[in-house]
This record gives structure tokens, sequence and C-alpha cells, in this order.
């Protein structure tokens, strides 16, 4: 089946339209469910690193803008992430029975090599976040051959530590430059995309290029999940609909999180029960993102 | 304060440690006692203090970093009326709850604010609570230099000292500085400090070159969230926080048991609805057994009593 390809320079507002595509998912599944860890403790600005401030990006500290100076508290509740948050998920990842997506930081995995090796013997997914946070935002002012050399300091840090390469990407800043690199440097697809339900090709410079949606409302790091449960109730309701709209054209989901948030006990807790909820019904299929882009490779990729 | 952070902790190991009376959770709620010791134009600040003053709708306006503000710098007497709420009648009604439920605390008191209330202070001793130090003024202490901050510190001590008759074995910094842990080793007296929210059990860390003994502190399970926009809207909100945790680590505390924070403020929950959630959660950890409500000083003490080696 031929699917619409805009190039990869357009915007494209009519996407699938009333007609998505119609893919089949592995052992007839109605729903395929991305679970995609954030594992980025470490690699975030930090005033010991060099960065001009502390990031105060987590849950639960005073929200309050950077200010230059070693802000333990907000420190800590990163730490905390890589400490207890990781090893509390993967647990009820082997739990629940239930290969991630893991888009790591090479910086964070650098300062806590024995989480890469479990992420790595857990057969978890490693997903390219960027080497360093610091230069997240800012991936514009790079050169070419910059960005280049920051995608190849990865996907060594990945390789040496946790035993495999990404073939995913997903940085909220990308550029146009950044999915060329991404081709050139052997990628299979991005998620620097949040436009659409299902996987979606484009056009760059005469080759089609896969982006795998990442998921925007429900992770962690939205403001509104207060708590655990509600972050619970918000799943289930993306899911039920989501589910029965996969009885005719089947769906994707991504339940995205961060280690210093879905890691806390309380909301762990909610993750698994979502997980677990999710689980209980006919026709979902847990997967990877290089899994589901495997898949939609083979179906309408032309190959 | 060390210049590295350690991201790694007990990874996948954590200690098993034996909690007196066989517990499997130990619980600790520590009380920021600051009313009185924030920044007041009446006491000759630059600014007077607009930090978490209040559950439904704060201003977020650091007196420290907004001490440039012509606006603030006039008395404003509702936020003065807001901390004294909580020092006049707040404290009184949390001391009167933990009475009834026969829960320990600890007390993270600010010594200027003991001093504008010593009766408080006297009945946190009466009542069998840990008075912790916080700082006399609870200004940021990265603000301090070293000097200052040891000046800082040892009014505290001499404060605390005076008022409750207990000496303080352990500190929760206002913005700790980079000077903060050498600075309690060098005076003397303590055994821990709270510094830290990157666990879920107390650890050791290096000062100095000996052992120096951290019990975790908790800003998610801390009153300080009703103000935030990622914070409680209801009071049940802080009862749901408190139990949603709680449920997941005493679950987890069958095989290696744990330890739990829990933060409150006079002003915040001290008010007649808030202090509900910490009543019902009270009431709720107690149904369960083998749940220990501790001061900070006796988990410290059985942590070092059985790792300090």
């Amino acid at each position: 089946m031929a699917l619409p390809v805009m190039d990869y320079r357009a915007r494209d507002l009519a996407g699938y339209g009333p007609n998505p595509p119609k893919v089949e998912w592995p052992g007839g599944a109605r729903i395929a469910i991305n679970v995609v860890v954030n594992y980025e403790e470490g690699g975030e600005p930090c005033v010991i690193h060099g960065d001009p401030y502390c990031l105060n990006a987590g849950r639960d500290n005073i929200p309050q803008g950077p200010r230059g100076i070693r802000d333990l508290n907000v420190d800590s509740e990163f730490d905390y992430g890589a400490r207890v948050g990781v090893w509390r998920m993967l647990r009820v990842f082997k739990t629940q029975d239930i290969q991630a997506s893991f888009l790591v930081i090479g910086r964070a995995l650098e300062s806590n090599p024995e989480v890469a090796r479990a992420i790595g013997a857990a057969g978890h997914e490693p997903m390219d976040h960027g080497y360093r946070w610091a230069y997240m935002g800012n991936l514009a002012a790079m050169t070419r051959e910059e960005e280049r050399q920051f995608l190849r300091k990865e996907i060594e840090v990945c390789e040496r530590l946790i035993g495999s390469r990404p073939v995913g990407h997903f940085v909220g800043s990308a550029t146009l430059q950044t999915r060329e690199l991404l081709i050139e440097e052997g990628y299979l697809y991005d998620s620097n995309f949040v436009a659409s339900d299902l996987p979606v090709f484009v056009n760059v410079k005469g080759k089609k290029w896969l982006l795998v949606p990442y998921g925007r409302t429900l992770n962690d790091a939205q403001e509104r999940f207060a708590l655990g449960e509600e972050y619970f109730r918000y799943g289930k309701e993306a899911f039920d609909r989501l589910y029965k709209e996969g009885a005719t054209i089947p769906k994707m989901l991504t339940v995205s999180l961060h280690s210093r948030v879905c890691g806390t006990p309380g909301f762990a807790a909610a993750v698994e029960r979502l997980l677990g909820y999710m689980r209980s019904f006919p026709g979902v299929w847990f997967a990877r993102r290089d899994e589901i882009a495997k898949v939609w490779i083979e179906q309408f990729g032309d190959r | 304060m060390p210049a590295f952070r350690d991201f790694i902790g007990y990874a996948d190991n954590p200690p098993k440690v034996e909690w007196p009376g066989n517990a499997l959770l130990a619980i600790n709620i520590a009380v920021n006692y600051e009313e009185g010791a924030e920044w007041c134009i009446e006491y000759g600040d630059p600014s007077c203090e607009h930090r978490g003053i209040d559950p439904w709708g704060a201003a977020h306006r650091p007196a420290f970093e907004s001490g440039g503000d012509p606006a603030d710098r006039q008395r404003d007497l509702y936020v003065e009326d807001v901390y004294e709420y909580g020092s006049s009648t707040g404290f009184w009604r949390l001391l009167g709850i933990f009475r009834e439920h026969d829960v320990k605390a600890t007390f993270l008191c600010c010594g200027k604010a003991l001093e504008m209330n010593p009766e408080a202070a006297a009945a946190i001793t009466r009542e069998g609570h840990e008075a912790a130090s916080h700082g006399y003024r609870w200004v940021p202490h990265w603000t301090l230099d070293r000097e200052q901050e040891r000046e800082q510190l040892r009014r505290n001590v001499e404060t605390i000292r005076r008022l409750t008759g207990q000496q303080p074995v352990g500190q929760r910094t206002p913005g700790a500085s980079l000077n903060t842990r050498q600075l309690l080793v060098e005076e003397g007296g303590f055994i821990y400090d709270s510094d830290t929210i990157a666990d879920d059990l107390p650890y050791f860390t290096t000062v100095n070159e000996r052992k120096w003994l951290l019990i975790p502190y908790a800003n998610a399970t801390d009153d300080q969230r009703y103000p935030y926009p990622r914070g409680f809207f209801e009071v049940d909100d802080f009862f749901r926080c408190l139990k949603e945790d709680f449920d997941q680590l005493y679950r987890e505390s069958a095989t290696t048991p744990k330890m739990m924070s829990v933060g409150l403020h006079l002003r915040l929950s001290g008010l007649p609805g808030p202090s509900n959630a910490v009543e019902r959660f009270i009431l709720y950890a107690k149904s369960f057994p083998r749940v220990w409500f501790a001061r900070r000083d006796e988990i410290a003490r059985v942590w070092l009593e059985q790792f300090g080696k």
C-alpha cells in the first residue's frame, strides 16, 4: 500500500486525515504500546559539569528559573532518578514482562554504567537522546560536523556501555539537518514528531524516512500530573479510546516516563497498575520503538 | 559538601536494616518551624518574605531574589499574619494531632522563630519531639559566606539548646551551601544532615575524610507542594500523595525495610482543612502492622549502630 510521502521540509497539516492506513501488528494486535523511559540523570545542565546553572526540571522542587549556583536540592532530585527511580522501573518492567525503549543521554550512562548494563541485559532498546542535555535545546547552533560528532559520541557510548547502538532518535529540538544526518549515520527512524497517532514517512532528499511519533500527553513530565494516580487515570482514558479505535484501524500509544518522576514510589505503582490494566485486554502488543518501526517499514516501505 | 555527585547509590542492592520492634517501614514526620525567622522589614531586613505564604495561590517571589523591588521594601501585614498564624495556631493544632495519635516527630527549628515563641520551643521537648536545626534565620545558606554560615549555625545551636533544652544532632538547611556539611562536622555535636532527597534510605557520604550520615528528606511528600503549579489542589490530594508513596514503600519493605519522609509546615498543614490530611495519613499508616513513626535522630542512631562501623 502506498502512503502519502511529503517532503521533509514541508509542513503536513493534512496527514492521514479520515483514512489512516491499516497496519497489521504482530499477532493481529489492535494496539501497539511503546513504553519509553527518558534516562537523563547526570546529562542535565549542572554547575559541576561546567554549565552555568543546575537545571530544575523535576516534579518536587520549588518551581523557579535557573540560578547560577550549585543547587543541591535540584541536583538531588535528579540523583534520585539514577540511584533509586530507574531501578524501581526496571523491576516493574521485569514483573510486567515488558521490553521498553530507553531514551538515554550518553553522559548519564557514563556516570552510572551499571544501569546501562541492566538496560542491555533486560533487552530494552537504547534510543539516542543526545550525548549531553546541555546541547539539546541548541542543536541549531551546531555546525553539520559538530552535530555529526555529537551523534557519533552517543552511538559510541551506547555500544560500549549498553552493548548495541541506537537506531532511533529523539531530542526535542531536532532540525532538518538532524534528520539528514540521522540517515547518513545509519539510523532507522526518529521520534522528533508528535503530529500523529501513527508512524509517518517523509521524503528526505529522495529517501523515505520514518517518523515514529513520540508521546506528548501521556508523559509523566506533564505539569498536570501531581500524583501517580492522575497519570493512571489519564493513561486509562487514552488507552480506552485508542483500543476502541484499534478494532477497525490498529493504533499505537506511547507511555512516556522519566526516571526521577515515575521512579518515585507512588508514581511507579501507578505506572505498574496502568501497564497491568492495558495487559488485561486481548490484542495488546507491548513493543519497542524499533520493532514498531520495522513492522511499518516492512508493510509500507516499498522495500 | 562534595563537588561530586553520586549517581550510583545502592543501585539494585539496598541494605537491609533492622528497625526497632521488627518494623518494616520507618516514617518520619519533619515539621519545618520557620515562622518568625523569615525576612521581615520589622527586623531590618531589606524586604519581606513572599515564599510559600499561602496554600491557595502563593506568590513565588523569594525575598532574597526580589530585594531590589521597592514594592517589597515596606511591611506587608498580610504576609506577616500568614506566618504568625502558623506559629500561634497551626503549631498547636499539629502538636495536638501528634499527641492524640502518639507520634513523635522531628521539628526542624529556626532559632529566631523559637525566640519569637518560647512556649512552643518548650512544648516540643515536653511532648517528646526532636528539635533539629534549620538555620537561625530562614535564609538560603548559599547566600552566606563560610564565616557567616558558621555564625548562623553556632547561634542556632545555642538558641535551640537554651529554649528546648536539646542539643540538636541533625540539620536540614534552607538552601544548603557547599560549606554546610563541613561546618556541621567541624562544629561538632551533629550526627546527620538531611540535605538530600536522593534516596529512599539513609546513606553515608564522606566529609573531611570521615563517614557522614545523610537521612533523606523528600520534597515529593512535603506539603510545600500545595502552592506549586504541580502540586495539591484539594486537601485530599496531599493525603493521596502520602498514601500512594506509603503503599509502594510498605509493599517493598516486606523484603527490604524502608523509610518514608513526610514534610510539613505550620502555616500550611496547620490550617484546619489541611491538618485533616495529616491526621488521616497517620491513621491510615497506623492501620498497618510493623510501621514505626520515628524521629530522625532515632533513625540515625539505628543506622549508625548497624552500618556505622
